[in-house]
């Protein structure tokens, strides 16, 4: 990891009254990457995330944004973040710059910079059209174009993204990526993002996977994807039985769904030679496809069976 | 030296959330038809249409009523109509608390750096801005009341109304801050404005220059304890001194009462707004 | 001409429904406020003629002419040029009650009876009260005659004035005080020298010296004279206020 870490987090632990939302986790973020937080519901992402947006006190460890502890300097910490969170917070009476232009005394940005700063956000994710406009004639996919620009609105070293484009069309979700691309490349503010949408973290820096309030494996995506092995056979077999029996010749990995079974083979090639060579049993094939493993498979690998000799990198 | 600049750097952000949430405030009364709507057919439906209605009924000749109050029942009720345009804006503008938290903005005021007492104060002048620019549109009807307009009584009528302002926007910031729906809101600030309202010898004088006795002739027990226990009647009171030169209650104990009801809503809302 | 339009449309647009409504709105109320509240100045006009309660006599603010109706002074000049304003004739209803006693509501007189009072009401907390006032000048105390001589009497058929501050002030001249009622028989009082002086108010002081000398009284304010109208009745009462000058 690097040594410009623009999150720390070191054992951090919460509870809510009897429940153990997080248990023990840490790791860091290095400045400027892209790093995507994978876990399902109730594992323990949102908690991280308001912990580190100072919005919970964590029952036990340490969180530092930006060089500041959370305890100790929540305010500094807060003007250090631009937030994106799952459910809007734009108020639909005033118009996109009124929106706007209060963000920027909330968050303490000089009278002389605030409306420069407006126009240059609304530049950012294009909506400089509707300045003037009321936040309810926006679409939803434009009102979190908003948010993003919004956020980046008082210059922020680091952005959270909480479930950033649920809910919203893959047009918009496709331009809502650009416009995070472009703000990490161009403008060098480091992201975090959680999502359960593991196809968005495909393009990230760094994944960190978190589930039951752990952390469950940390890396960048192409070594996730490795640590699986070899490569994916997706079989469409409408038999029953034969499916039956393919499971039983590799046992431990295969995995069914409806009438598609996919197969890990560390050697694809082999395998397919096998099948290919009977052919009664190629027949039955209806289609077939190879993939690289994704992290969705590296998602379901590790939550959804026990970790056995697979070495997850656990932070530092 | 840092400390100085850490202070005025302090204060200048404080100044500008309370603005900003100021502003929010006004800007989306100013975009509410409805609360519009109701702030002009108020003063329209209850000093044209109720007070003159009425009128006919309370002192015309040399002795028609029991009450020697010396003023015609539009007079008499048109400070009262101040004060009713005064506590529905208040306390409806504390909605937006609630608005905000169903509808998520809440997230972004109180994630952001700015120090919770600001949100506070900023909500505070927001409701009593508001209001009193209802309250100030009651006065376009002074004419028609035949009550004399001057300089001087407008001035003095200014105080009454912002303790009643600022009041009523506590009292509805410390309701909002304890209820999570509109609806419950909504009930409960209407059961609460219009008793406080009518039971404030607003529309209908307790002469406290009676005695209890006298009183009781014509009212039962009960209700003169209510008016008198009611702070809102010392409100409308002093309003009432301003603006006709006529008063009911002793200054001293209408001024306390009106202080000690502005100072204790605000101190609890302050203390429910911090959850 | 296309670019006025546009000019109005992006006003519009800018002001906003709201913005339009709030508008509407103080035009509203600027409209309603000049709606009359009754209609006591449309009775007058309808009748014909506007009704006036006066004391039986009250000289010289107040001179019955004999014979017929009609007054004469200088309050009675003053109701003619109101009345001629409003382009309606004079109706005078003496009120034969008028100062017996020190309560108006045992006067007898009823608002039915008339839409304007007048007869040397001064303005004060009481008549303040109980009617709605037009003030029209404003009085000196003035004593008729010579003070020390003999007793002085206070004749103060006023309704409004306070008695007991001009006794108060009579007997701290030193002098000794004697209440006369009824105008005739004041001024015959002085003129038989039953006084020496009379303690009354500018004009009906002058109108018992005579030939007398008149002084002002220093020590006791000007006071006010207004006509009155009964309380409600705000549009005879804007209509007499326009066309009476205030002092």
């Amino acid at each position: 990891m690097d040594s410009a870490a623009v999150i720390e987090v070191s054992d951090l632990r919460h509870s809510y009254s009897s429940v153990e939302a997080l248990r023990g986790v840490s790791f860091s973020v290095p400045k400027g990457s892209f790093f995507a937080l994978l876990g399902p519901n109730g594992a323990g992402k949102t908690t991280l995330v308001h912990a580190l947006c100072t919005l919970l006190r964590p029952s036990g460890g340490n969180v530092s944004v930006a060089g500041l502890d959370v305890r100790r300097a929540p305010r500094a910490v807060r003007r250090s973040l631009g937030l994106v969170f799952q459910e809007a917070s734009l108020d639909d009476r005033l118009t996109v710059f009124e929106n706007l232009i209060f963000h920027a005394r909330i968050y303490q940005v000089p009278r002389r910079d605030r409306r420069r700063r407006a126009w240059e956000v609304l530049a950012l994710v294009e909506l400089e059209q509707w300045a003037n406009a009321p936040v309810s004639d926006l679409s939803r996919g434009m009102k979190r174009r908003l948010e993003i620009g919004r956020a980046m609105l008082h210059e922020p070293t680091l952005v959270v993204l909480d479930e950033p484009t649920t809910g919203l069309d893959v047009q918009s979700r496709r331009r809502i990526w650009e416009y995070l691309e472009r703000l990490q490349k161009d403008h060098g503010v480091t992201l975090l993002l959680t999502t359960h949408q593991i196809s968005e973290a495909e393009g990230a820096d760094w994944v960190a996977i978190i589930d039951q309030g752990r952390l469950q494996a940390l890396d960048h995506p192409a070594k996730l994807r490795q640590g699986i092995g070899g490569k994916l056979i997706n079989l469409q077999i409408g038999d029953d039985a034969f499916r039956q029996a393919l499971s039983n010749r590799f046992p431990g990995k295969c995995k069914q769904r409806d009438s598609v079974i996919q197969i890990e083979a560390e050697d694809p090639e082999a395998l397919l030679r096998e099948l290919v060579a009977d052919e009664q049993q190629w027949r039955m094939v209806d289609s077939l496809e190879v993939v690289d493993p994704s992290l969705e498979d590296v998602f379901i690998n590790l939550t959804g069976r026990e970790l056995r000799d697979r070495t997850a990198n656990l932070s530092r | 030296m840092t400390a100085l600049k850490a202070i005025l750097s302090y204060m200048h952000d404080f100044a500008a959330t309370t603005h900003a949430v100021w502003l929010r405030e006004v800007l989306r009364m100013l975009r509410d038809s409805g609360q519009i709507v109701g702030a002009f057919s108020r003063p329209v439906l209850w000093v044209m249409i109720f007070g003159i209605g009425l009128t006919p009924y309370f002192r015309t000749g040399l002795r028609e009523t029991t009450f020697m109050v010396p003023f015609t029942y539009i007079q008499f009720i048109l400070p009262a109509v101040v004060v009713l345009n005064l506590m529905y804006p208040a306390i409806q503008s504390a909605v937006s608390l609630i608005w905000d938290r169903e509808f998520g903005f809440s997230r972004e005021v109180f994630a952001s750096p700015t120090p919770r007492s600001a949100i506070f104060l900023g909500k505070l002048a927001g409701g009593t801005t508001i209001a009193m620019a209802q309250g100030l549109l009651v006065m376009i009807l002074l004419p028609a009341a035949n009550v004399p307009v001057s300089y001087t009584s407008l001035f003095a009528a200014l105080l009454p109304m912002v303790a009643v302002a600022l009041a009523f926007t506590a009292i509805g910031l410390l309701l909002a801050s304890r209820m999570s729906s509109f609806q419950g809101f909504g009930v409960f600030a209407n059961t609460l404005i219009l008793p406080a309202f009518f039971l404030a010898s607003s529309i209908f004088p307790l002469d406290p220059s009676l005695s209890m006795e006298q009183a009781l002739q014509s009212f039962p027990a009960w209700l003169v304890f209510l008016v008198h226990a009611n702070p809102v009647t010392y409100a409308i009171d002093e309003l009432r001194w301003a603006m006709l030169g006529y008063r009911q209650f002793d200054p001293v104990t209408a001024r306390a009462v009106l202080s000690a009801f502005v100072v204790i809503p605000i101190a609890l809302a302050y203390h429910a707004f911090r959850r | 001409m296309r670019s006025a339009a546009e000019r109005v449309q992006r006003l519009f647009r800018r002001i906003g429904r709201s913005g339009l409504l709030i508008i509407a709105g103080i035009i509203m109320l600027l409209v309603v406020r000049e709606l009359p509240p009754e209609s006591s100045l449309a009775q007058v006009r309808e009748g014909g003629a506007l009704t006036v309660c006066v004391p039986p006599s009250l000289p010289p603010l107040l001179t019955p002419r004999s014979g017929s109706d009609q007054y004469q002074g200088s309050e009675a000049e003053l109701v003619r040029s109101i009345a001629v304003e409003i382009d309606v004739s004079v109706q005078w209803n003496p009120q034969p009650g008028w100062g017996d006693t020190i309560d108006p509501s045992d006067w007898g007189m009823r608002p039915s009876a008339c839409q304007l009072v007048v007869g040397g009401i001064v303005a004060s907390e009481e008549t303040r009260t109980l009617m709605e006032l037009v003030p029209y000048r404003t009085a000196e105390w003035g004593i008729a005659g010579d003070p020390g001589a003999g007793p002085t009497g206070l004749y103060l058929p006023f309704w409004g004035i306070d008695r007991g501050q001009a006794a108060r002030w009579i007997r701290d001249q030193g002098y000794e005080q004697r209440f006369l009622f009824g105008a005739k028989e004041a001024r015959d009082a002085l003129q038989r020298g039953e006084v020496s002086a009379i303690l009354s108010l500018g004009p009906v002081a002058r109108w018992l010296a005579g030939d007398r000398q008149v002084n002002t009284v220093q020590g006791l304010s000007a006071e006010t004279l207004a006509f009155a109208t009964w309380k409600g009745r705000t549009t005879i009462n804007r209509e007499v206020r326009r066309i009476v000058p205030s002092p």
